[in-house]
């Protein structure tokens, strides 16, 4: 029975044992040393965590790894299993928005003897992988393998929002393994970096399309990021839908999407308009569920406006009223849901008056308090942050800004029910985002400094000739050194 | 002296009821209530729920007081009494919601032969008093516990009549039964909660409930007034209070309640009648404690107070003193836009599949599931936001509430659990003016509508075939008719 075993990962995995051959000297252990910031006390200083990963050395000397690995690392090691001694290295790079970071080790001897890692091409279901590691702390690499499961669009959870294309593999991936190479054929295709936690051995790799458009955006010297098309489109296999657009004359099922809705901000946003109907892009047709044939297979044309680089140009042969438009536009980063993608590069911003203590609702806020939200059933913080995009709150606010936390002082004594709520207006003044509260409760001049809440109509009314003298008292009670961080 | 002072052990020690379980058994009867419902999101569909047993009162007048929560909607009352294991069918006589009463009746006479109707006591229990908690059990078994009223609060069981109710506590969960006190009905047990802290409908509400029969039934009075405290002194001085003044601050009223019309959002609410309220917006009751303002639009001196009754109020507006006249009213149901309680056959619109609805508590209930309320979808935020109405305003929240799938919807399916915001580029008032729109724009000789939905998707309905989709749509599921809409008041 045992032999049969070993037979099959014989049969199944011929090129196992070479892959891992070739890809020995090049994969490192990463250690880091991170210091990471409090949401609850954002005027605390930071508080040291340490974390491994793995990384692989590519060609130029570099390490890739995975984002989330390094974030917010201040002391990084690296090792190579071939290595006694560890190196100091520098984080180049980092891509939080598809979770890759380049490493650079300054002592050329760390990588004397390392054969690069070759990235390769996306794989096909079921093409077999080897996945190595440094998985749970060990010293020593460790080897899983399993085959491609599933190619598709998925969420990558360090940004939290950002969605490209992943590689389902049933090889275990485990904590540790993060930013370890997959390989397939001696070459890699795929960066371990996320698993299912409510799933069965279902790991996940950054694909070779994501990975060789990082490595082209940095190819300037600085990382521009992922842009957006920034439509919400609506398929148009409905033959009521296509005779409402005029679409009938099309051959099906390439009738293409219709644009239902334009972000702002994004590329399509004063290039596309409502009710277009996407007919081509780069000149290929656009299916009527949106799919266009590719490189063998179907693919939503969405991934493949994903990997433009911004300043590129977008081609999309579109219908508007009826009339073919040829329209070529460029790739545009957009701003609008950047507070819903987690921060890692900066500390938190807060801002303190009478003791109360405001910030902008963003991921990493809400990965601190919407648990408690949840529980204590603020409905409209969740709601507001949920929808944001689907119902258009960004009309309203750029992010939303909560009282999070009372410091309890004489300022703040009947403040205790507006804890937790988010600010609607600053002196009768609606609130536009966080720095924008910021200066409107520095350019407050009546009698009273005015707060109205989104969820209460009895406002929260602060003598504004105390503020002053409260705003040093509980600076000085709670040893805060300073009363707020607002960035520009 | 010893005589004397065994003789006083035994009267503290006594039960405040020294009715034999056999008399207790026969004022009390068991009630299976068997609800047939319809499901919300398919609402042509009609389904039993599991039946279950409450207790029933005998009152005077072949009469059996149940609380309205339990009876409302149901199908099948079948009761049973102690002497017998006959089950007799009872009829609904009249029922409250916002008392939370109901009055039912056998009709075969002999059913009432062994019974024994129960006198009400003279007034309310007040806090402190000691009473008898009594439940029986399904062989008519008595359970009594001695307990004693912890508070009277004021509380709407519909959420819209606040009506005093006496709190106590049992060492056994008593979650359907009466409260006693010397041989008297002292109150009708309303709620229980796990923590075995229950609450009872007052003698005084089941008095007025019984006594106000008829057309003419003027129900009780929906304060309809949210208070918030003013404890704050920089907000009473925001609000230019003078410091010998207190009272809370008014943050909203509801349309068709009595405090509409006469208070306004902002208002600080100074006294009741002549009681001043404090700056948490309470008084003191010389019978029943602390109160909140609410309190006084339900009862006066230790009396319930009526629809009708004129009660001046003094309010803080624009900077001054200003004594106003609230006329007492009714709830009837006009005040919710989006309804707690869908009495029956829900409303619905079926068009190209598409299952068209009025967003309602229970349609949530049934989507989102028991935990609905702590559910972040945006229903509950429309629930929080919109419930009920202000001034005028008439509209009602209309949704996609689940689609049949079929060729005409093909690519909907997701648009489910969707918000409608407009038609033809329209906003819709509710489900009848859609529906209207809808066939007024066929008989034009529309050959399509648009659907527009919260979240900026379209659905596109076929109006040249629409006959014949809905009828093929229809027969497929099942469905009888393609809409069911009612006359309402405010159509």
């Amino acid at each position: 029975m045992r032999q049969l075993a070993v037979l099959s990962c014989l049969i199944f995995f011929p090129l196992a044992a070479s892959d891992f051959d070739i890809a020995r000297t090049a994969v490192v252990k990463i250690d880091s040393t991170a210091l990471v910031h409090s949401y609850q006390s954002p005027w605390k200083q930071p508080v040291v965590q340490r974390s491994g990963g793995t990384g692989f050395v590519i060609a130029g000397q570099r390490i890739l790894t995975n984002a989330h690995v390094v974030s917010q690392a201040t002391i990084l090691r690296v090792k190579r299993p071939d290595h006694q001694r560890d190196y100091l290295a520098k984080v180049e790079f980092i891509a939080h928005d598809c979770d890759l970071a380049l490493l650079r080790v300054d002592e050329a001897e760390f990588f004397q003897g390392a054969v690069p890692l070759a990235i390769g091409e996306t794989p096909k279901l079921q093409t077999p992988v080897t996945v190595i590691g440094f998985p749970i702390g060990g010293n020593r690499e460790s080897i899983t393998r399993g085959i491609v499961s599933r190619l598709g669009m998925d969420v990558y959870s360090h940004s939290g929002v950002d969605a490209h294309l992943t590689i389902q593999v049933d090889a275990a991936i485990n904590p540790g393994n993060s930013g370890g190479p997959a390989l397939y054929d001696g070459k890699v295709i795929g960066v371990a970096f996320q698993v299912y936690s409510r799933g069965e051995n279902l790991g996940y790799l950054i694909p070779p399309d994501v990975i060789g458009k990082f490595l082209t955006d940095i190819k300037d010297g600085k990382y521009d990021g992922y842009i957006e098309l920034g439509v919400v489109d609506m398929p148009t296999e409905n033959e009521t839908v296509r005779r409402y657009y005029g679409l009938e004359g099309m051959p099906r099922p390439m009738s293409g999407v219709v644009v239902r809705r334009i972000l702002p901000g994004s590329s399509a946003d004063g290039q596309l308009k409502v009710d277009d109907v996407i007919v081509a892009l780069n000149g290929q047709p656009i299916s009527e569920s949106g799919d266009i044939f590719s490189d063998g297979r179907l693919v939503n044309y969405i991934e493949l406006i994903d990997n433009v680089s911004a300043g590129t140009a977008i081609r999309m042969t579109v219908l508007r009223a009826g009339k073919k438009l040829d329209l070529d536009f460029p790739a545009r980063r957009m701003s609008l849901i950047d507070f819903q993608r987690m921060n890692y590069e900066n500390p938190p911003e807060y801002w303190i008056t009478a003791g109360l203590v405001f910030q902008p609702v963003d991921a990493s806020l809400m990965q601190v308090y919407g648990r408690k939200w949840t529980q204590e059933g603020r409905l409209t913080q969740l709601y507001r942050y949920g929808y944001f995009l689907s119902h258009q709150l960004f009309e309203e606010v750029t992010h939303d800004v909560a009282l999070t936390r009372r410091l309890g002082d004489e300022a703040n004594l009947y403040a205790e029910s507006f804890e937790g709520q988010l600010v609607a207006k600053v002196d009768g003044v609606a609130v536009k985002s966080f720095k924008h509260f910021v200066e409107l409760v520095a350019r407050s001049k009546g009698e009273f400094l005015v707060l109205h809440f989104r969820d209460t109509v009895r406002p929260l009314v602060l003598p504004r000739a105390t503020l002053a003298s409260a705003d040093a008292r509980v600076l000085g009670r709670y040893g805060i050194p300073r009363q707020g961080l607002v960035r520009k | 002296m010893k005589r004397y002072l065994c003789l006083i052990l035994l009267a503290t020690s006594l039960p405040a009821l020294s009715l034999s379980d056999e008399t207790i058994a026969r004022s009390l009867v068991q009630v299976r209530v068997t609800k047939v419902f319809y499901q919300q999101a398919r609402p042509w569909f009609k389904d039993q729920a599991e039946p279950y047993t409450i207790t029933g009162l005998v009152l005077p007048g072949e009469r059996i007081l149940v609380l309205a929560r339990d009876i409302r909607s149901a199908q099948i009352l079948e009761v049973t009494k102690f002497s017998s294991y006959d089950r007799a069918l009872a009829t609904v006589v009249m029922e409250d919601i916002n008392a939370n009463l109901a009055l039912l009746t056998v009709t075969d006479r002999n059913f009432w032969k062994d019974l024994r109707p129960v006198e009400l006591a003279a007034e309310n229990a007040s806090p402190l008093s000691r009473v008898m908690a009594v439940k029986i059990d399904d062989a008519f078994r008595v359970y009594r516990e001695e307990a004693r009223i912890m508070e009277v609060i004021p509380a709407a069981d519909y959420g819209f009549a606040f009506l005093p109710v006496a709190v106590f506590r049992t060492s056994e969960p008593i979650l359907s039964g009466v409260l006693f006190k010397e041989n008297q009905l002292a109150g009708f047990i309303g709620y229980a909660d796990r923590d075995k802290k229950a609450e009872a409908i007052g003698v005084d509400t089941i008095r007025a409930f019984l006594s106000r029969q008829g057309p003419s039934y003027p129900g009780f009075v929906a304060q309809g007034l949210n208070l918030e405290p003013l404890t704050d002194p920089v907000l009473r001085s925001y609000y230019k209070l003078p410091a010998h003044r207190s009272g809370a601050l008014v943050v909203r009223t509801l349309p068709h309640s009595s405090a509409h019309g006469v208070l306004l959002r902002q208002d600080i609410l100074l006294s009741v009648d002549g009681v001043n309220l404090d700056n948490r917006g309470f008084y003191q009751d010389p019978q029943i404690g602390r109160q909140p303002a609410l309190m006084l639009f339900a009862l006066k001196g230790s009396s319930l107070r009526l629809p009708g009754e004129t009660v001046p109020v003094v309010v803080w507006r624009d900077g001054r003193e200003q004594t106003l006249k609230m006329v007492l009213r009714s709830y009837t149901g006009q005040a919710e836009r989006i309804p707690w309680h869908v009495a029956d056959q829900p409303e619905y619109v079926i068009e190209n599949g598409l299952v068209f609805l009025e967003l309602s508590i229970p349609y949530i209930r049934e989507v989102l599931g028991a935990n609905w309320q702590s559910s972040p979808h945006h229903f509950n935020f429309l629930v929080r936001e919109k419930r009920f109405y202000d001034d005028q305003e008439k509209d009602r929240p209309v949704i996609l509430g689940s689609v049949l799938p079929d060729e005409s919807n093909r690519s909907y399916e997701n648009y489910a659990g969707s918000a409608v915001a407009e038609l033809e580029g329209q906003a819709v008032l509710d489900l009848a003016d859609f529906k209207k729109r809808l066939d007024s724009l066929a008989r034009a000789g529309k050959p399509m509508a648009s659907v527009m939905l919260a979240g900026g998707q379209k659905a596109i309905l076929s109006l040249k075939d629409r006959q014949g989709i809905n009828d093929r749509i229809l027969k497929r599921y099942g469905i009888e008719k393609p809409f069911h809409l009612k006359l309402r008041p405010d159509r």
